[in-house]
């Protein structure tokens, strides 16, 4: 057996090599945020994202304009401080306008979607913050983070994921916030090994 | 003669499988070190 190491030794480094590569590929696509640089794993596949649904957004962007007004009469009652003259009709059904915007997406479905926790998303394009307040955006199926937004909160679980949670990379998110204190703000914990309401959930 | 490649290609398979082991492990150490240090 020595002898046949001997003679084989460049062949077997270089299975060794593609064996500890193939491996190592395989690990990182399955967990890229469990790396010691989430970051820069996570960057390219939230462009091929944006890619991908680049189309839907241009199509959602139009439909939140134009929602759907079935009588114009109540639009002005319902509109005391938030939006101007030119869209008093936008306001009125905030959660159809939102049905409506999560409807566009979804005709873009493509193999690599799950829509399963897709409920009642909110275009934050608009710069308005999400349902959670300041420093929170709703987050939109398939569609990368607004700038700055690198926090992922679920709400059914009502735990947030940091770029250092091991599940960041596999947490559709539906609400992004700026900062922990924001997710904290708006009641949610920080995503720990073991899941608790501590009050202190920053601790490991 | 056969014998002999026979031997060659379970060397190789080997030395592909602790690859692998040894690229798993370093991975799993890397990432318990990383989360650990935060």
């Amino acid at each position: 057996m020595s002898w046949l190491l001997r003679h084989n030794w460049l062949w077997s480094l270089l299975a060794f090599l593609l064996g500890a590569a193939i491996t190592w590929i395989l690990l990182d696509r399955r967990g890229p945020a469990a790396l010691p640089e989430p970051a820069e794993a996570e960057q390219p596949a939230e462009e091929k994202v944006e890619v991908l649904v680049g189309a839907g957004i241009t199509q959602a962007a139009p439909v939140s304009a134009p929602a759907p007004t079935p009588s114009p009469a109540p639009a002005p009652s319902a509109t005391p401080t938030l939006s101007p003259a030119p869209t008093p009709a936008a306001e009125p059904g905030p959660t159809f306008s939102r049905l409506m915007e999560a409807g566009a997406p979804a005709e873009e479905l493509t193999l690599f979607d799950d829509d399963t926790d897709a409920t009642e998303p909110q275009v934050h394009a608009d710069g308005l913050p999400g349902r959670y307040g300041e420093g929170s955006a709703d987050a939109v199926p398939h569609q990368g983070p607004p700038d700055g937004f690198t926090i992922k909160g679920k709400a059914q679980s009502m735990l947030f994921h940091t770029p250092d949670s091991p599940y960041y990379g596999r947490t559709k998110p539906e609400v992004w916030f700026r900062t922990e204190a924001d997710a904290e703000r708006a009641g949610f914990t920080k995503y720990a090994r073991r899941p608790r309401k501590s009050a202190n959930p920053g601790e490991h | 003669m056969s014998w002999l490649i026979a031997e060659t290609w379970l060397l190789l398979l080997v030395a592909f499988l602790l690859g692998s082991v040894a690229a798993w492990l370093l991975h799993r150490v890397l990432r318990d070190s990383a989360r650990g240090a935060r």
